[in-house]
C-alpha cells in the first residue's frame, strides 16, 4: 500500500494547500495600493481572509495569483491607500514570493 | 503496556448512568465541554456544569444553542489539540449529524456520551438504542454499556482509544437512556491520580494539530485517490480499534479491578449450546434467564456485543463456532431487514463458521418498553426449537406477538 499523505487524516501544512492552485479566476475587482500612501501597517495582512497580501519592505500588496477581489483590504486600510479596480482583462500572475 | 496502579476504590456511590458519566468526565479532564441537555441525559449536563461552578473542573463550558454548534465546537477544541467532551441522545444526534460525519472523517478524538433514545418519529421520547443504531456506518467507534459501573470505566477507556495515535477517532460510549440513565446503582469510584495514570501514555501521544507555529489546514479539500487514501485509513483504524480496545480493556482491569471482556463479553457460553447474543442494558434480564436455564440442565449462554463499531467478527466468530442457534435479542430496528441490527451483522459474521447454524431474531424493549424476564424466557425457547431443527419464527417482535 503506497500513501502520499503521512497523516492519519486530512491533514496538511497550511501554506502548500492554500497556495497551491491559483485561485482568482472569478475575480471581477482587483485591489490597486496607492504605495505612495500605504502606511505600512500591515492591517491588510492580516485581515485578507485567504493570506494573499504580501509584505513588500515599505508597502503591502496583494498577490493577485490568489486574491479573490472581496475588497476587505480596501474596507479595513485606515489610510485609504487601496482602491478596488474593475477587472477588464485579466492575466494570472505569477507566484512571486 | 501496563501501568503500575493497583486496584483499589477512592469511594462506592449511588449514582445513576448519568451521575456516573458525568463523574468519569470529571476524571479525564476535558478542555471543553459542549453540550445541549436533552432528555434523558439532561441531569448528566447538570452534573458537568456543577462540576465547573464548584471549581472541580477547569474545563471550558459551550452552552451551544444546537447540538450542530455544540459538536462543531468540539471539533474546533479537538483539532487544536484539545480533550472534549459531547453529550446527547436521539434527536440531538440526529441534529449534529453533519457535524458527527466530519468529527470520524477529519479523525478528532472526541468523545461523546450518547444516553440512547428512540428516534421520532412517532413522536416518543423513551427509550430504546435506535439513535446510535442509525449512525453505526459514520465511521465513530461505538461502545454500549450494561450498566452505570460501566459507563464510568467505559468513559475513562474511551479517551485512551480515542486520542491513541494509531486511532485517533471519536468515540461513542452508548447507554440505554432511562433504564441505565436514570437508574441508581452501586458504583465504585476511582481515584483521581489512578486516571491520571492511566491517561498518562496521552501525554506523549502526538497528533496534528491547528496551531500559530506551524499552520495546518483540516480539513483539506481532497479528492480522487488522496481520498480514497483517507477513506482507507478510516477504515483502517477502526479495524485496529478492535486490538486496541482488548488490550485498554486488559490495561483497565489490572489496574481498577474490573475488566468487561474488550470487544465482546462471554458469559457461560463456552460449552453452550444455545447462544443469545444482545448490547446494552436489556443484557442484564437475558443474564437472569442464561443462569435460570443453567439451573435447569440447559446449555443457553450469552454474548454480549460491548463494541458494536467496529464490528468484533473475529472474536464473535470465535465464541459462535460449534453452536447449534444463536438468539439475537435487539432493542432496534434495522429498516429493510425486517430485524434489528445485531440480527443483520451476525447473519453476516456466521456465514465464515464451519456449520451453517439458524439464528432467530429478536425485537424487545423499543418504544420505552422494558426487555422482561418473560421475553427473554421466549426468545431463549423459540432458539432452543431452532437449534432442534424445529419450526420457528425467524423474527419475533416480542412485544406484539
Amino acid at each position: 500500500m503506497k500513501f502520499s499523505s503521512e497523516y492519519e487524516g486530512p491533514w496538511v501544512s497550511s501554506r502548500p494547500t492554500l497556495f497551491a492552485y491559483p485561485t482568482s479566476e472569478w475575480r471581477s475587482r482587483r485591489p490597486v495600493v496607492n504605495h505612495a500612501i500605504c502606511g505600512h501597517c500591515g492591517i491588510c495582512f492580516f485581515q485578507c481572509p485567504v493570506g494573499s497580501i504580501r509584505d513588500k519592505n515599505n508597502y503591502c500588496e496583494a498577490d493577485l495569483s490568489y486574491c479573490k477581489g472581496c475588497g476587505v483590504c480596501a474596507a479595513e486600510c485606515p489610510n485609504d491607500a487601496i482602491t478596488m479596480v474593475r477587472e477588464e482583462t485579466k492575466t494570472l500572475s505569477v507566484v512571486n514570493d | 503496556m501496563t501501568t503500575n496502579i493497583k486496584p483499589r476504590v477512592e469511594a462506592v456511590k449511588v449514582l445513576d448512568g448519568n451521575k456516573a458519566c458525568a463523574y468519569g468526565v470529571l476524571l479525564c479532564k476535558p478542555d471543553l465541554v459542549a453540550c445541549v441537555p436533552i432528555t434523558p441525559m439532561t441531569p448528566l449536563v447538570e452534573a458537568v456544569w456543577q462540576y465547573v461552578a464548584d471549581g472541580k473542573l477547569d474545563a471550558e463550558l459551550v452552552e451551544a444553542d444546537g447540538e450542530i454548534n455544540g459538536l462543531s465546537a468540539a471539533i474546533g477544541a479537538s483539532a487544536a489539540g484539545g480533550r472534549t467532551f459531547v453529550g446527547t441522545s436521539a434527536q440531538g444526534l440526529a441534529y449534529m449529524y453533519e457535524a458527527y460525519l466530519k468529527t470520524s472523517g477529519n479523525r478528532l478524538p472526541v468523545v461523546m456520551a450518547i444516553a440512547s433514545r428512540e428516534n421520532a418519529a412517532p413522536d416518543g421520547v423513551v427509550s430504546s438504542h435506535q439513535d446510535f443504531v442509525t449512525v453505526r456506518d459514520a465511521g465513530w467507534i461505538q461502545i454500549v454499556c450494561e450498566g452505570a459501573q460501566e459507563v464510568l470505566d467505559t468513559l475513562i477507556m474511551a479517551y485512551r482509544l480515542a486520542e491513541d495515535p494509531e486511532i485517533l477517532l471519536p468515540v461513542n460510549v452508548c447507554f440505554d437512556g432511562y433504564y441505565l440513565s436514570y437508574s441508581t446503582e452501586r458504583v465504585e469510584l476511582p481515584y483521581q491520580e489512578d486516571v491520571d495514570a492511566f491517561l498518562a501514555p496521552l501525554a506523549n501521544a502526538r497528533r496534528p494539530k491547528l496551531c500559530l507555529e506551524d499552520p495546518m489546514t483540516t480539513p483539506t479539500n481532497t479528492r480522487d485517490n488522496v481520498f480514497c487514501e483517507f477513506r482507507y485509513k478510516h477504515a483502517a483504524a477502526q479495524q485496529k480499534a478492535k486490538t486496541k480496545m482488548e488490550a485498554i480493556d486488559r490495561e483497565f482491569e489490572a489496574a481498577f479491578g474490573r475488566g468487561y471482556g474488550g470487544v465482546i463479553e462471554e458469559y457461560r457460553s463456552a460449552d453452550a449450546d444455545v447462544v443469545m447474543i444482545s448490547m446494552g442494558s436489556q443484557t442484564g434480564a437475558i443474564r437472569e434467564v442464561v443462569d435460570s436455564r443453567r439451573d435447569k440442565g440447559e446449555k443457553v449462554g450469552l454474548v454480549k456485543i460491548r463494541v458494536l463499531r467496529p464490528f468484533p467478527r473475529e472474536r464473535l466468530l470465535a465464541a459462535l463456532e460449534g453452536k447449534k442457534a444463536i438468539g439475537v435479542v435487539d432493542r432496534d430496528v434495522c429498516f429493510g431487514w425486517q430485524s434489528g441490527a445485531l440480527f443483520m451483522e451476525t447473519k453476516a459474521v456466521i456465514q465464515d463458521l464451519s456449520q451453517r447454524i439458524p439464528v432467530t431474531g429478536f425485537i424487545a424493549g423499543i418504544g420505552g418498553t422494558d426487555c422482561s424476564i418473560d421475553m427473554v424466557e421466549r426468545a431463549v425457547s423459540i432458539t432452543q426449537l431452532a437449534a432442534a431443527g424445529k419450526p420457528h419464527q425467524e423474527i419475533t417482535w416480542l412485544n406484539i406477538e
